[in-house]
């Protein structure tokens, strides 16, 4: 019993005074930001994060993947595993003029999971799962009655967070049937400053959304070198809520509270249906390869924002992993793990006819520390986001991931007292 | 080992990190969004004015003595009337001294209002009762008997700015009985100067137009020239008797008489709640200084702001208020600030209009002076927020006083809403930040 006792009580301190630590910051510049509830983060715990986010089909027997809800079932029979992730990430933004460059990092992700006996295991994954932080400077707007024009900025931040627990069973030999039960909860903060002349104005608000959203998912082994994978993620809504003080300057004094309002109720936000489905295949003893595909339906949540459509989203991905060998006498860099990934996303934003859609690519290692399949892996992403037009802006993001799975096993009936 | 190079490791990247607060400087504003907050301005909102006069206006405790009167066609006949007592701690001349003349010196304070080119007169009465008040102070109705015969009449043109101050020969007679009795020492102490002599009034006449001021300090004095023989023939002395230093009570004040006598405006006489709408007065609402006329103001219809749709607020409000043209000019200025109080609906005074712990007072913006487009913009917000938040209807009313109000007989006649070719309104600033 390595680590995992002895160790534990530390750890957990640790990563509690992360979570609450961590949150305190603009975790990205992006302006793509003001659309919903922010820019999504893609999975990095376990192995995911060299895998560009492909996972739908594979079901990890040393480590947890929060990508389908019937992963879980794959976790080798009692096991335990402990994940925690962070990252570090250097955003460089351009528009026609200039470029902007942020340096940013915070936890990816911190999750449990086991498998006690054969027959299911269940897992909670914790991560931040959007980032918001953007300024829209200038706006100018026309002053009704006048011919005058008054200037705004916007400025927002926060991002949403999702707790996820995923239970699996394995209905058969090579079937595993998985259920997701999702709790989003979340601040996206904005502030409006307004200048007429000598008169200001300052509307803050925070709007809180939350609710709970359901999937499923499944694994299937079949003709021994393949697995099929499929998920489900229900359609849900957010529930709303905003605090507002609205600050103002009358005539030329100081400024001072106009308006304090808290529990305000807002619109809803419609996380849409979402499917996907991945094909894994082995093609030597070490080397396996992963195709994803996954939709998004954007469109029938009928939502929009500022000059931004919501439209149907499509994921193609790709990834190789070239594994470790099992071999206990085998040397250390034999037992590490290589991973490729590289994904397309249509995007699910239309910006005045303009699509957004990205690429990216990954590579990442996976490093044993222990026989039981403990690992610390590393990936570096490259996601390239949208492009320079009149309108848009482009974004390159370079991220390094850290994480380590810590495995122990339990649940063994002792054969000695 | 292997334990505290993880949990080194971890500790690491559980700390968020941030490039300090920068604002990114990739300006998406108008492609992303438009704003989320609608600002209207809106001046269509009744403002109602009127002129009334003030019962009585405090004139002592200032320090100017006024000169003059002017004739105007709405405000009639004004002239003043400025009291004074004079005094001194000590009353030594020596018994060598012969008195040669006395006279009444007056300091220029360079304060003016009219046409200083004009002959302004007014004559020098002894009072015949002490300069006391009733209460703590003098009004510019008060009034104290003096003598029919005057001293001294004086004619003449200010030169508030070339000279010093101006001379008033007095009787030698009437100088050499004070002379006497402060040279045998009969008075020896103010009481018994004050019961000789109770003070003078300065009275202007009924045909000035021109007001001029005179400091009540030590350059306003009673002067007798005397001399004494000496080695090398007469010297020449002085002794000055100024405005009585040594009391606790007023020494001075100034009575300000007006006659509205069939003129529209003449009603406001009877009673500070008697009031003169515009209509009847050519559209004209009017302030002046010293006779306690002055301008009314209310808003009846401001809650109106509350049937705009959404969730709002008030970001400013400014009463644009344009001064009738044709009365004033160069030498009938226009004042450039008016401060704002709140009256009842007696129109008595009952609250100053605070913003930033300051008085609100308007401003006259003179940006436009030479297309004639001077305006005063005063700003009203908090007193509209006050009356948009008030839980009950109160009656009461802004009004505007111009600084020496009490001190200076200076007028501003300004157009009412109804004017033609006036531009006063009240221009309303509202934003908008929950359209609903």
């Amino acid at each position: 019993m390595p680590f995992m006792t002895r160790n534990k009580a530390t750890i957990l301190i640790i990563f509690w005074s992360g979570i609450v630590y961590s949150q305190t910051n603009n975790l990205t510049g992006s302006p793509y930001s003001f659309f919903g509830l922010g820019v999504p983060n893609f999975s990095k715990i376990g192995n995911n994060a060299g895998y560009s986010g492909v996972g739908i089909s594979r079901g990890e027997d040393t480590t947890l993947n929060d990508l389908n809800p019937a992963s879980i079932g794959r976790l080798n029979t009692n096991y335990v595993v402990l994940d925690l992730g962070g990252f570090l990430e250097l955003e460089t933004l351009r528009d026609n003029a200039n470029t902007e460059n942020r340096f940013s990092g915070n936890f990816s992700s911190v999750g449990v999971g086991f498998h006690p006996g054969k027959k299911w295991g269940a897992s909670i994954v914790i991560t931040p799962a959007t980032n918001v932080g953007y300024t829209l400077f200038g706006l100018t707007t026309q002053v009704e009655g006048s011919n005058e024009e008054f200037y705004s900025n916007i400025f927002g931040s926060g991002g949403m967070n999702t707790i996820d627990f995923d239970i699996a069973f394995q209905a058969t030999e090579s079937l595993s049937l998985g259920v997701k039960s999702r709790y989003l909860f979340g601040n996206v903060d904005e502030t409006e400053n307004v200048v007429l002349n000598n008169s200001f104005l300052t509307i803050e608000e925070s709007n809180n959304y939350r609710n709970f959203q359901f999937g499923f998912g499944l694994l299937y082994k079949f003709l021994e070198r393949f697995e099929l994978g499929a998920t489900l993620q229900l359609e849900t809504s957010l529930d709303g809520l905003q605090d507002r003080t609205v600050i103002r300057s009358l005539d030329f004094s100081t400024p001072s509270i106009a308006d304090q309002d808290t529990d305000i109720p807002i619109a809803d936000f419609i996380m849409p249906l979402e499917y996907g489905i991945g094909l894994s295949t082995t093609i030597t003893d070490r080397a396996q390869l992963h195709f994803d595909f996954k939709r998004s339906l954007w469109e029938d949540t009928n939502q929009a924002d500022g000059f931004g459509n919501y439209i149907d989203r499509n994921v193609y991905g790709l990834a190789f992993e070239y594994g470790a060998n099992l071999n206990q006498f085998a040397n250390f860099w034999d037992r590490v793990s290589y991973r490729f990934g590289a994904t397309y996303d249509s995007g699910y934003l239309d910006i005045l006819g303009t699509n957004v859609s990205s690429y990216r690519f990954s590579l990442g290692v996976g490093i044993p520390i222990s026989r039981f399949g403990s690992m610390i892996n590393i990936g570096y992403n490259y996601t390239h986001n949208g492009e320079v037009t009149n309108v848009l802006i482009e974004e390159q993001i370079h991220t390094l991931s850290f994480n380590i799975s810590l495995v122990d096993i339990w649940f063994r009936k002792s054969y000695y007292d | 080992m292997y334990r505290f190079f993880l949990l080194g490791f971890l500790t690491g990247f559980m700390i968020s990190c941030d490039t300090p607060d920068e604002i990114p400087v990739l300006v998406v504003g108008e492609d992303f969004s438009d704003s989320n907050v609608r600002i209207l301005v809106i001046d269509t909102f009744q403002v109602e004015m009127s002129t009334f006069r003030f019962d009585s206006l405090v004139t002592s405790g200032e320090n100017r003595l006024l000169i003059g009167g002017y004739t105007d066609p709405f405000l009639g006949r004004i002239k003043t009337e400025s009291y004074l007592e004079l005094g001194d701690f000590s009353f030594d001349i020596s018994t060598d001294a012969e008195l040669d003349s006395v006279a009444l010196i007056l300091g220029y304070d360079t304060h003016y209002f009219k046409d200083t080119t004009q002959v302004v007169d007014f004559s020098v009465h002894r009072l015949l009762d002490d300069l006391r008040p009733e209460d703590e102070s003098f009004y510019n109705i008060s009034e104290i008997s003096y003598s029919e015969r005057s001293l001294a009449r004086r004619s003449f043109i200010p030169e508030p700015f070339e000279e010093d101050s101006l001379h008033i020969s007095l009787p030698k007679a009437f100088g050499q009985e004070l002379f006497d009795l402060f040279q045998d020492e009969n008075i020896q102490t103010t009481e018994d100067f004050l019961l000789k002599f109770k003070g003078l009034v300065l009275r202007s006449g009924d045909t000035n137009d021109a007001v001029v001021g005179f400091r009540s300090g030590s350059s306003t004095v009673m002067r007798f020239y005397y001399f004494i023989d000496g080695e090398f023939g007469k010297e020449e002395f002085t002794y000055d008797l100024p405005i009585n230093p040594n009391s606790l009570d007023p020494t001075h004040f100034n009575r300000v008489i007006q006659d509205l006598s069939n003129l529209p405006l003449e009603p406001i006489l009877l009673d500070q709640e008697v009031e003169v709408f515009p209509e009847d007065v050519d559209h004209k609402v009017f302030i002046q200084s010293g006779s306690g006329i002055i301008t009314k103001i209310k808003f009846p219809t401001i809650k109106q702001l509350y049937n705009i749709p959404g969730e709002g607020t008030l970001l400013s409000a400014i009463l644009q208020i344009t001064p009738s043209a044709g009365t004033f000019s160069s030498t009938e200025t226009l004042r450039d600030s008016l401060s704002v109080s709140v009256v009842d609906r007696n129109n008595r005074v009952y609250r100053d209009l605070l913003i930033n712990g300051q008085f609100v007072s308007g401003a006259l913006n003179t940006e436009n002076s030479e297309f004639n487009e001077e305006v005063y913009e005063i700003p009203v917000a908090p007193y509209l927020l006050d009356k948009l938040e008030e839980d009950f209807e109160v009656d009461d009313a802004l009004i505007l006083i111009p600084t020496d109000y009490n001190t200076s007989l200076d007028k501003i006649v300004l157009d009412a809403p109804s004017a033609e070719n006036g531009d006063t309104k009240l221009i309303v600033t509202y934003a908008i930040y929950d359209p609903q």
